[in-house]
């Protein structure tokens, strides 16, 4: 099946400073992606880049097969039908719920039915008269996932919709997202740097550092065979031990580990996490 | 689509359109004031500007604004503080009876000094009287400073052993700083710019000294060359508030969240007594004698009888004139507001500077220029409404800009993200989202206008068309030839017309 977004080789520059440094991306029809990274490392400049709030300095973006990005070419975010969650909701204090929910929605017979749907996937049936400043910040959190999805964007991207959440309260609002996105076959991109919270609801992760994306995967492989250190320190608790490299094998005090084909240098370093471990050439 | 600036701003091009225009417009006038200053060529500029005559002027000018000044941060910080900050007593009546004044204009406050004291008319006069009504410049926002700060640094600094005295001048003072400097700004420049009182007071001030050269000295361009001095001062104000703005810090660098606490009261004790005493005599001499003075001259005017409807024609008139100077400007100031606070771009906050710097000008200098604008670009327009209006607009597009830009910025730009993503183009987020969240302080923004309009007094003399009485001009042309009594009732409709946009603009505040 074609993808729903194709990314390719994006770059946006600050000034002197590049953000985004050629980064490739697709997302295929109702996936989940997400991406995950340290703060600072791009992910909500290439969101932003996707929904079409920032022009990328180089690349291209594809929704649909359609060219949104690319050289001479930039569509207006209004026209390009991808749904935005911003980190902290965002909704129009001056509308009830149903104002929020139904603004991006024509107004006719349809309208009320969409929203009362979108409110029911969210779990907020009967909200629709409430005003948004008596919601709790998850119910908030929800109201704007269903303003997004009401009417029916290609894609869907969410800039750290949790984070702005009690810690108690994330992975109740996280299940409830995804059983919302799920249940309406929606394509979404999520923005976090909350490794656990990648690892419960994506469907591919694709891991950002510097700018870069350093792997792009499911969760499983990337958990079994993260592609550098770097990811695997990213991505869970590990220990780490080392030791010299002696006919293809590394000696170390947690005992000796196959290398693999890379094993060209003398010393390695060794990753070891329950249920697997990963060696490294060594720096 | 090739690539464009205007393609990837977050406001729409028209917004841009307009925000560029009222930039343009605002600025004409100063460029035909620099015309008509060199038309006897640059020889007359610098002879006209080296004469000792030009230079005691400066001097005096600058005196009366230095003492002001001053006047008005000793009232205004300890006003702001005895009603923040003490149980003063009488609290609640003080925090109206020292706000009022504010809606006092000039002329009336020393035409009604004038009637009782002539004695009083010079400098001392000119001075008393500023000051009793540009006070509440520095104390309005320095209450606002004070409220806003955060009472833990005060608790820590007691922890560290400081006593409450010491605190209040070491660490409140240094909070509430910028607000006093910006305050202070807006009243030197008020001193400087003010006509209706030193006129009035009959102080040879720049304003009266320019007023004079065009009407009685037939002289317009040494009338355009003193107005270029006055400029000269403003700007220097403008960029030494900036200067001392720059190095004063003063903001609290809050970490991680956490609700911000009111300090404790502090107890006044007998010393409460005083404080009181100071406060009623400020707002004795702001704005119960005035009053009272204004009101035994109606009674007066009674006696002999008011023609009612001259009044009442005046009084529609003003208020006709303000509610149209107040659309025209708010249509140019909202896309500058905007513009300016959604696009960080130092061309786009230049749009702004430009509207600000032109807003230090004083009121008989921009009514000068746009008389030479009129003369030269559309003599047909001359003392017609199109000029006056043109002139408030020069004159108070940058007072509505202010409340836009604030209100505007209160709501966060993620908000507008969401609504194009859903959608929407440019102009419509601003017309769905924008717009709706910032009304409330474009109201008061459009009621700050209204105000300040219907109490324009050089502009309006310079511009209005012949027949076309407003409350200040009748109130002008009565108080020139000392008809006290004349004068009394356009006073009194002046200060309840004023009334109505100023109860709207405190209740708009504490909401």
């Amino acid at each position: 099946m074609n993808p729903i977004l194709e990314v390719r080789s994006l770059t946006k520059a600050f000034g002197t400073s590049v953000v985004v440094d050629s980064a490739t991306l697709s997302v295929g029809h109702g996936q989940i992606l997400v991406i995950v990274g340290p703060s600072g490392s791009g992910k909500t400049t290439l969101l932003r880049c996707i929904a079409g709030f920032e022009r990328p300095d180089r690349g291209e973006i594809l929704i649909d097969e359609s060219e949104v990005v690319g050289p001479n070419v930039f569509v207006a975010p209004e026209s390009r039908h991808v749904g935005y969650v911003p980190q902290e909701g965002a909704l129009f204090p001056h509308l009830s719920v149903a104002g929020n929910v139904g603004f991006g929605l024509a107004r006719g017979q349809e309208r009320s039915g969409r929203i009362a749907d979108c409110l029911e996937l969210v779990g907020l049936s009967g909200y629709e008269d409430r005003r948004v400043n008596e919601l709790s910040g998850g119910q908030q959190q929800r109201v704007a996932l269903a303003r997004a999805m009401a009417p029916r964007p290609r894609l869907i991207v969410m800039d750290e919709p949790f984070s702005s959440l009690d810690a108690a309260l994330r992975p109740e609002v996280c299940s409830d997202v995804l059983s919302a996105l799920r249940g309406d076959a929606a394509t979404a991109i999520i923005v976090t740097h909350d490794r656990d919270e990648a690892l419960a609801v994506a469907d591919v992760i694709a891991v950002m550092m510097a700018g870069k994306i350093v792997q792009c995967d499911d969760p499983v492989s990337l958990h079994q065979s993260p592609a550098s250190e770097e990811v695997a320190l990213f991505l869970g608790e590990v220990d780490l031990t080392s030791g010299p490299v002696r006919n293809g094998e590394v000696t170390t005090p947690l005992g000796t580990f196959q290398v693999g084909s890379d094993a060209s240098s003398s010393f390695a370093d060794v990753i070891v996490r329950r249920g697997m471990n990963r060696v490294f050439p060594a720096k | 689509m090739k690539r464009s600036v205007l393609g990837s701003l977050r406001v729409s091009p028209v917004v841009v359109m307009v925000a560029v225009f009222a930039a343009t417009i605002t600025a004409l006038p100063l460029v035909y004031l620099f015309i008509q200053a060199s038309s006897r060529g640059l020889d007359n500029v610098v002879e006209e500007i080296w004469q000792r005559r030009t230079l005691n002027l400066a001097l005096r000018s600058l005196g009366l604004a230095f003492l002001v000044t001053l006047s008005s941060v000793v009232i205004g910080v300890l006003g702001a503080f005895a009603l923040v900050r003490t149980d003063l007593p009488g609290r609640r009546f003080f925090a109206v009876a020292l706000v009022l004044p504010l809606t006092m204009p000039s002329y009336v406050a020393a035409y009604a000094w004038i009637s009782w004291l002539p004695s009083l008319a010079g400098f001392w006069g000119a001075a008393l009287v500023i000051t009793s009504i540009s006070y509440p410049f520095v104390l309005l926002p320095v209450m606002a400073a004070l409220r806003r700060s955060d009472a833990a640094q005060e608790d820590v600094a007691r922890s560290l052993g400081m006593r409450p005295w010491r605190v209040a001048v070491r660490l409140t003072l240094r909070q509430i700083r910028p607000a006093a400097t910006a305050g202070a700004l807006m009243v030197a420049l008020y001193a400087l710019s003010d006509f209706g009182a030193v006129a009035t007071m009959r102080f040879e001030s720049f304003t009266w000294v320019i007023f004079g050269a065009y009407r009685a000295g037939f002289n317009p361009t040494r009338a355009a060359i003193l107005s270029l001095v006055l400029v000269a001062l403003s700007i220097a104000l403008v960029w030494a508030e900036l200067f001392v703005r720059g190095r004063g810090g003063g903001q609290s660098a809050k970490v991680g969240a956490g609700v911000r606490r009111q300090p404790a009261q502090l107890q006044l004790g007998a010393f409460g007594w005083v404080a009181a005493s100071f406060a009623l005599i400020v707002s004795l001499v702001a704005i119960v004698i005035p009053t009272s003075l204004i009101v035994r001259w109606f009674f007066d005017a009674a006696e002999s009888g008011i023609d009612w409807e001259e009044l009442v024609v005046a009084a529609a008139k003003t208020v006709a004139i303000s509610v149209v100077a107040t659309v025209a400007v708010c249509f140019l100031a909202l896309p500058t507001g905007i513009l300016a606070a959604r696009v960080r771009a130092r061309w786009a906050q230049s749009a702004e500077r430009v509207v600000f710097v032109v807003h230090a000008l004083p009121g008989i200098v921009v009514g000068l220029s746009v008389v030479y604008v009129g003369v030269r670009l559309a003599p047909s327009l001359y003392q017609r409404l199109p000029m006056l209006i043109f002139a408030y607009v020069v004159l108070f597009t940058s007072l509505a800009v202010g409340s836009i830009r604030a209100s505007v910025e209160q709501s966060p730009e993620s908000i507008e993200d969401a609504a194009r993503s859903l959608g929407l183009t440019r102009f419509e987020v601003m017309r769905r989202v924008t717009i709706p969240l910032a009304w409330p302080g474009m109201l008061a923004g459009a009621a700050l206008v209204f105000l300040t309009v219907m109490k324009e007094l050089p502009a309006t003399i310079l511009l209005r068309p012949t027949g076309m009485d407003t409350l200040s001009t009748e109130l002008w042309s009565r108080t020139s030839v000392a008809d006290y009594a004349g004068a009394a009732p356009y006073a009194l409709a002046l200060i309840l017309v004023a009334a109505i946009p100023a109860a709207l603009l405190t209740r708009t505040r504490e909401t």
